[in-house]
């Protein structure tokens, strides 16, 4: 039968997790789903419940540090500059018994292709770090995300903080699934962006549920940065734009949608945040 | 097999439970508070919504391990507890209860919503209990209970 450590300190958690077949469990949301799945039955558990240690926020040079077992209740009144599509993606996880209890770090390593923070961090570019008993380190949240259920967590690491910079543009979240509470999206997307003089000058697009991971849109930023807003307008740019962003995503049919459907929400979704975003910064 | 504290609906009690069990077979198996429901068991339904320290939650998915020391609220309370009798009795005065296996988990939500925020428009008391499905009374009326009660 499981064990269950209950450590109060993240110095105890990083011990037990250093023992073999120990994994962690957060607010249990989706190790319990799992649980009863049959999975991961033959593990010890070691809570994270009791570590007020990782569930603070915090300025810090580097940007703000939110602990990873802030849940989805506190991350939705967040108010980190920049930051609003944190929020906003916190805030459509689930419903209150699951925002109650699902947190941030939770989400990520659970590591589910739909997790509503992972774009939503990765827009903001977001980095995660991890402790274990042999150190320290900080990983990009891009190059953590490694396939449905796969991250880069290695064993005996606990993921303690996600580093958010602070940023002076503007951030916006969307999602579609089939009804708005506790529905997987079939679609998500956060968007990043600054504009000086008009233009463009820094972008980071992010989507969620159209690829094996949450994966940024590179291509689609690359064409973006440095343009106007009536280039948005203009048929061409828009062809050029949509294909850029159907070769960044990598969307497949399921029980939830068609990949086709994908790809068409991923583009108006885009055009809808882009606009929503431009709104925002000229009005600042 | 391990000691846990709860203080449920008021009452402390020691309970001998397994690591991994869920706060729900606690109540249901352990305690014989059996008004708390199980739906889906994974989260979804919200049939199992119960108080932790205030705070709604789905017992089905929630270690009871990690509730060692917690106060809990279920349906149970609303004999002693008069903001859940409130809640009950709307629910019956609006017919928002039909075959009522919902209905434990809408008013430990409900609790939880009007404690939160006392004064919820109609697009707030739908996203309140947006993690509670009911099969039978299409909503409307757990809608009118809840805004009889603003
Ligand atoms: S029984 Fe717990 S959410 Fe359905
Ligand atoms: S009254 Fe039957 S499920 Fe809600």
């Amino acid at each position: 039968m499981s064990m269950f450590y209950q450590p109060l300190t993240a110095e105890e958690a990083i011990a037990y997790l250093a023992r073999e077949n120990t994994m962690a469990c957060a607010g249990g949301t989706d190790l319990y789903v799992n649980r009863k799945h049959g999975k991961f039955l033959d593990k010890d558990y070691v809570s994270l419940d009791k570590l007020q240690e990782l569930k603070q926020v915090t300025k810090k040079a580097d940007g703000w540090h939110v602990g990873s077992m802030v849940n989805f209740a506190c991350a939705e009144k967040l108010e980190i500059p920049g930051a609003a599509c944190l929020a906003m993606a916190a805030a459509e996880v689930g419903a209150p018994q699951i925002r109650n209890r699902g947190t941030v770090g939770g989400n990520i390593v659970s590591a589910s292709p739909a997790a509503d923070s992972v774009p939503a961090l990765m827009a903001l570019d977001a980095k995660v770090m991890l402790r274990s008993v042999s150190g320290e380190r900080v990983v990009p949240l891009t190059d953590f995300m490694k396939g449905p259920g796969k991250t880069d967590l290695k064993p005996g690491e606990l993921m303690t903080e996600i580093i958010v910079p602070e940023g002076k543009g503007s951030s916006v979240f969307s999602k579609a699934g089939k009804r708005n509470a506790l529905a997987i999206a079939v679609c998500s997307q956060a968007v990043y962006l600054e504009t000086e003089n008009g233009k463009i000058t820094e972008i980071r697009v992010a989507l969620g549920s159209v690829a094996p991971t949450a994966v940024r849109a590179y291509r689609a930023e690359a064409l973006l940065k440095g343009t106007e807003e009536k280039a948005l307008t203009c048929a061409e740019f828009k062809a050029a734009l949509k294909a850029a962003l159907l070769e960044d995503i990598s969307p497949i049919d399921d029980v939830r949608a068609t990949k086709e459907y994908r790809q068409t929400v991923a583009f108006r979704m885009l055009m809808h945040n882009l606009s929503v975003l431009w709104k925002e910064e000229t009005v600042c | 097999m391990l000691n846990i504290q709860l203080t449920v609906n008021g009452e402390l009690h020691t309970i001998l439970i397994d690591p991994a069990e869920t706060l729900l077979h606690v109540l249901r198996e352990k305690l014989g508070l059996t008004g708390t429901k199980e739906g889906c068991g994974e989260g979804d339904c919200g049939a199992c919504t119960i108080l932790v320290n205030g705070k709604s939650v789905n017992s089905c998915i929630y270690p009871a391990i990690q509730a060692d020391g917690c106060e809990i609220l279920t349906v149970e309370g609303v004999e002693k507890n008069p903001k859940l009798a409130r809640i009950q009795q709307a629910f019956v005065d609006h017919g928002a209860v039909q075959c009522g296996f919902c209905s434990p988990g809408m008013i430990m939500a409900t609790c939880a919503l009007l404690d939160e925020n006392p004064t919820p428009t109609d697009e707030e008391i739908r996203r309140g209990l947006s993690g509670n499905l009911c099969r039978c009374t299409g909503y409307q009326a757990m809608v009118d209970a809840v805004k009889s009660l603003i």
